[in-house]
């Protein structure tokens, strides 16, 4: 009994050490799955924000640094563009220009409707993704964010518009000339998600959802509708 | 007594491996632990990047008011100024499209400014170093790019460009650049440009309209029909089953498999690819004759024999045989010289060599650019049949009758696979040794 208590006891030793060495040899399951899987289990009808959330909590921006992503907003003849400044917008610019940071959703006014006096559209864009252009170019080539007659006239009756605003990918780009408005939409039916779409054509950069939703009146309410109120950097055009 | 004594032993003796057991038991549970499951999301952060900056006070970095932020937060109040401040290390303010700029009025990175007090001084005075501490180079951090945002043009992809009997290249994908050309001793050689990038982002718009709730915050969409299955599902159908005609407001829908795969793009396969040429195998064994001797007689005697001897004489070793006749002695004479050297040359196949520039770094959407394409033999000697080939991607479009070729060659357009143009020079002249060719052609970028 003496002489097989030691025993006893040294093999439990050696079954606990190795379980404690393969256990520390063991890889992570997440080791094994692919870093850049697209958008798993997300879909276009998300709500606003939910994408770009999702993408930096899995490491497409990580450390989130601060970078304002230039962007432009382009639209039919007369219609104007403005951006939420302290709860409020101003006056608006028909190609107006911002940097916008990535991960945050933004509410913006769209006046100047054509065929609709005194209608108003306040829209949202969430920027999911970001460009790496060379120094120095990078409000040269901003992201577009453009609105067509069929998006307003749509809005205006009520509908949803879902804009996904990806980055192309050369080998596979579609032969045809940007229209003078900008990029020119693929539509898709409603059965079909427009994020997995963008997916197998490019890189997502940017998500523009058109509603008929009007600012609130109750102040507690703004901060929902502005999303928080992020912050955006302005861009003046130069001088002439 | 002594039984009890040799109980407490044997509880000493038991007691040190459990305690041993219960500490590895613990252990086992804090490594695995670490190991297992991820802390809140901050296991892929470990290995991030610390910020550089210290917190520094807001009043610190004095950004030029166009670059500054719009925020609709509330501002805060004036924090005090540490008084202790990090020597060395500044706080990059907001700056629009740039990772790496560092707002300093007065280009100080360390010393007396890095609080952000310049009091008039100039960078010199910022910048002296204290005394006995030497502040390591802080190297910017590389540039990231994406491949996505650049237009290329040229070089030569897998699986690499050849020339068929008839003629034709095949293995020439969009965005290749490559010659082929006949050397003095008949191959044929093909040589790929380099490549050439542009910067050039193209973006893209993927619209659904949709209907949509009336009402605060919900932009979901609701009622809407949505097919299940390859068919769908006729709503209309009569059926004994009096139905409420209540909308629903929750609709239940299945995902087919086809959006549950991987969203990965995937990599499409252009062909298959065939042999080059393949040659009449059966010729081989058409020759072959088959002999089969069931019965011996005595006239085949010499006939094994000889065959035999063959067959000895091939086995071994001994099959080559010389006989040597009127050798003459050898004499060994010493003063022999070497009367003339003769020097043969035979020089190597020509070779070409092409370089493909582009006149712009960056292009916007309707710009155009000029590329240009320089061929120079390199080899030793002259080449013939030159062939200059670029097959352009989808994004660029030739510009009609903008070519030039510094030599006389006849030039072709062809409608490719990427929906643009192939473009092909056939040089009319040899290529002597050292000469060169420039082409220019122009494209538009659509």
């Amino acid at each position: 009994m003496l002489s097989s208590s030691p025993l006893r006891s040294s093999m439990l030793l050696l079954l606990i050490a190795g379980c404690v060495s393969s256990i520390a040899m063991a890889a992570d399951p997440s080791d094994y799955l692919s870093p850049r899987a697209g958008h798993p289990l997300f879909t276009g009808d998300m709500p606003a924000g939910a994408i770009a959330a999702t993408r930096q909590a899995m490491g497409h921006q990580q450390p989130p640094p601060v970078y304002y992503q230039p962007v432009k907003f382009q639209g039919p003849p007369g219609v104007r563009f403005s951006l939420a400044q302290y709860g409020s917008f101003e006056e608006g610019e028909s190609d107006l220009m911002a940097g916008l940071m990535i991960g945050q959703v933004y509410r913006f006014r769209v006046t100047g409707l054509p065929r609709a006096e005194g209608a108003e559209l306040y829209p949202t864009i969430e920027m999911v993704d970001r460009t790496y252009p060379p120094p120095g170019l990078a409000t040269t080539y901003p992201i577009p964010i453009n609105l067509d007659e069929d998006d307003i006239l749509a809005a205006l009756e009520g509908r949803l518009v879902t804009r996904v605003i990806y980055l192309e990918d050369p080998q596979t780009a579609v032969p045809l000339a940007e229209g003078p408005n900008g990029p020119i939409a693929f539509d898709v039916p409603e059965y079909q998600d427009p994020l997995e779409v963008a997916d197998l054509r490019g890189r997502t950069v940017a998500i523009l959802r058109v509603g008929s939703l009007a600012p609130p009146r109750a102040e507690v309410l703004k901060a929902q509708f502005f999303f928080g109120h992020p912050s955006w950097a302005p861009i003046f055009k130069p001088n002439p | 007594m002594i039984a009890l004594a040799e109980n407490l032993q044997r509880v000493r003796m038991a007691g040190v491996p459990t305690v041993c057991a219960w500490m590895l038991m613990g252990l086992v549970i804090v490594t695995s632990g670490c190991a297992g499951l991820p802390l809140n999301g901050q296991r892929g952060q470990a290995d991030a990047v610390a910020p550089v900056s210290p917190p520094v006070p807001e009043t610190a970095a004095t950004a030029p008011a166009s670059a500054r932020p719009v925020t609709t937060v509330a501002p805060t109040p004036p924090q005090p100024i540490n008084q202790i401040a990090q020597v060395g290390f500044r706080r990059s303010a907001v700056h629009v499209g740039d990772d790496n700029y560092v707002t300093d009025d007065c280009g100080c990175s360390y010393g007396p400014c890095a609080v952000g007090d310049c009091g008039g001084q100039s960078c010199a005075t910022c910048n002296q170093r204290p005394q006995g501490y030497a502040m390591p180079a802080m190297t910017p951090p590389p540039w990231i790019y994406d491949p996505q945002e650049f237009l290329c043009d040229g070089g030569d992809q897998s699986p690499d460009a050849a020339l068929t009997i008839d003629d034709r290249i095949i293995g020439l994908q969009t965005e290749d650049t490559v010659t082929h050309y006949t050397t003095e001793s008949g191959d044929i050689e093909f040589a790929a440009s380099n490549r050439v990038c542009v910067y050039s982002p193209r973006f893209g718009n993927v619209r659904r309209i949709t209907g949509a709730l009336q009402g605060d915050g919900a932009i979901g969409v609701s009622g809407v029909i949505r097919p299940v299955g390859p068919q769908g599902v006729n709503y209309d159908l009569p059926g004994l089953v009096v139905r409420d005609s209540v909308e629903v407001d929750h609709a239940e829908f299945t995902r087919r498999i086809d959006s549950m795969r991987d969203r990965n793009r995937g990599v499409r396969i252009e062909r298959v690819q065939q042999l080059h040429l393949a040659s009449d195998v059966l010729t081989v064994l058409a020759g072959i004759q088959n002999f089969s001797i069931s019965e011996l007689d005595e006239s085949l005697i010499a006939m094994l024999e000889k065959h035999a001897v063959a067959a000895n004489v091939w086995l071994t070793e001994e099959s080559v045989e010389v006989e040597i006749q009127d050798l003459a002695p050898p004499v060994l004479t010493r003063d022999q010289k070497v009367d003339a050297l003769v020097v043969y040359e035979f020089p190597d196949d020509g070779r070409l060599n092409l370089i493909k520039i582009a006149d712009k770094q960056h292009a916007a959407i309707g710009d155009t650019i000029t590329f240009a394409l320089r061929l120079q033999n390199v080899g030793d000697s002259a080449v013939s049949g030159v062939v200059v080939t670029d097959n352009l991607t989808t994004r660029l479009e030739y510009v009609a009758d903008s070519q030039t070729a510094s030599i006389d060659a006849d030039f072709e357009t062809k409608v490719n696979d990427a929906s643009s143009s192939q473009l092909i020079w056939r040089l009319k002249e040899t290529l002597a040794v050292g000469d060169s060719v420039t082409i220019e052609f122009k494209c538009r970028v659509r």
